[in-house]
């Protein structure tokens, strides 16, 4: 393959030509065969380095850098001033539920800091979404999505439960304590419910009168998590009564 | 947004990019550790776009820790002695994914100019212009190192399969 062509090729592959060049190049794509090849063959390259690369985002974190972020938490945040406006309930059942914050996802046995915590402390809210055990695990075990559960001084209102790839149960939830929340999602694993994501968040009450804006609730790395490891799309009622049973025994 | 939550945020990112220039998970990790140290203290600057400033700390910190080991290994044995690591940890492994395994290698073998713009541009979806900043080259440099590092990844990639087919 000529030098010439490479260039052209991996400009094209990042959209770099100008549109003469990339009309004249996609003329000779579809009258060279070994130069669409070519092509093709480096678009699978990278495929499958994004793949591998990516697979480091598997493996738990160090203890030593979930220490060194945990240390580092910020201060929590402080509510607005007196002007509010009353915010809109959450759907009770939705698939992309609606909170912003920083958020990390994990793999499988980690453990990280959170940077907004309830008046609490952080430590108990995220204690239970870290190891679920108790009747944190029991409501996670038994909780149908679209309800809520007190556990200790928190709640957990269960969102949603998917199949993941690896055929594991799972289930997304928000715990939340007064105005601090996680959003999280948790795996069931050999018996045990293991957290593989968390996002912290606001918690919007029904009665809440603070003002709230939409983009505050939205965590995106839950979205990113589900929609790289879910299996199909989210159970049903009935799917999820039956894994719930099913993953009980 | 605050240095912590930029670091929060993209730390999925930060992890691969690590692993992309470091070829080893282990080292990766180190790299990610040294690197949240670093942009902890020194904080997000102001006016300054968050996702280069962390590859800039990153890669520069790599170049550091190259320029600092007493003998440079040769990329194959640097990735023999990452999958000994890797099944020493017990970390998860593409058993039987001899395709990934391959790109890897082929990936450690490039020159460390290569990989970084190949994984900024490829894999982190940078700009030309992004990456220029990053690594402090030409927009001109970044196009040829590209094609080069593709060029290479091609040849063999693609000479293992020829070997394999015979």
């Amino acid at each position: 393959m000529k030098e010439y062509d490479i260039l052209q090729l991996s400009a094209y592959m990042d959209k770099q030509l100008d549109a003469a060049a990339t009309a004249e190049l996609e003329r000779r794509l579809e009258q060279e065969p070994e130069l669409r090849q070519y092509l093709e063959q480096l678009g699978a390259i990278e495929d499958d380095l994004r793949l591998e690369l990516d697979s480091i985002n598997d493996e738990p974190l160090p203890e030593a850098l979930q220490q060194l972020l945990a240390e580092d938490a910020g201060s929590p945040a402080q509510p607005e001033g007196d002007n509010v406006v009353a915010f809109p309930n959450r759907r009770s059942r939705q698939f992309w539920p609606a909170a912003i914050a920083a958020s990390i996802t994990l793999g499988l046995g980690f453990i990280f800091g959170m940077n907004q915590y309830s008046a609490n402390g952080p430590g108990s809210l995220m204690d239970q979404v870290l190891q679920p055990s108790g009747a944190f695990a029991q409501a996670l075990d038994s909780q149908a999505s679209g309800t809520a559960a007190p556990v200790g001084s928190s709640q957990i209102d269960m969102e949603l439960s998917f199949v993941h790839h690896n055929g594991a149960l799972c289930r997304q939830y928000l715990v939340h304590s007064q105005q601090s929340a996680i959003r999280s999602v948790s795996c069931k694993t050999d018996g045990q419910w293991k957290t593989v994501v968390m996002a912290p968040t606001v918690y919007a009450a029904a009665d809440n009168t603070q003002y709230l804006p939409a983009s505050a609730q939205e965590t995106p790395a839950i979205i990113s998590y589900l929609s790289e490891h879910m299996a199909g799309i989210p159970l049903n009622a009935e799917q999820e009564r039956q894994q719930l049973e099913a993953t009980a025994k | 947004m605050e240095t912590r939550e930029v670091i929060l945020q993209e730390l999925p990112r930060l992890r691969r990019f690590a692993y992309a220039l470091t070829s080893s998970k282990a080292d990766a990790d180190d790299l990610v550790q040294n690197t949240v140290v670093r942009l902890l203290k020194a904080g997000l600057p102001e006016n300054v776009a968050p996702i280069p400033w962390m590859m800039r700390v990153c890669k520069n910190l790599w170049i550091d820790e190259l320029r600092s080991r007493s003998v440079r290994m040769k990329a194959a044995d640097q990735i023999e002695r990452d999958h000994e690591q890797q099944d020493d940890a017990g970390s998860r492994q593409l058993q039987g994914n001899l395709d990934l395994q391959r790109v890897n290698q082929a990936m450690a073998s490039l020159s460390d100019e290569h990989r970084m713009t190949l994984s900024l541009i490829a894999i982190e979806g940078m700009s030309y212009a992004e990456a220029a900043e990053v690594l402090g080259v030409p927009i001109g440099t970044i196009m040829s190192r590209l094609a080069r590092a593709r060029k290479q990844l091609h040849q063999k990639l693609n000479n293992e399969l020829l070997v394999t087919a015979k």
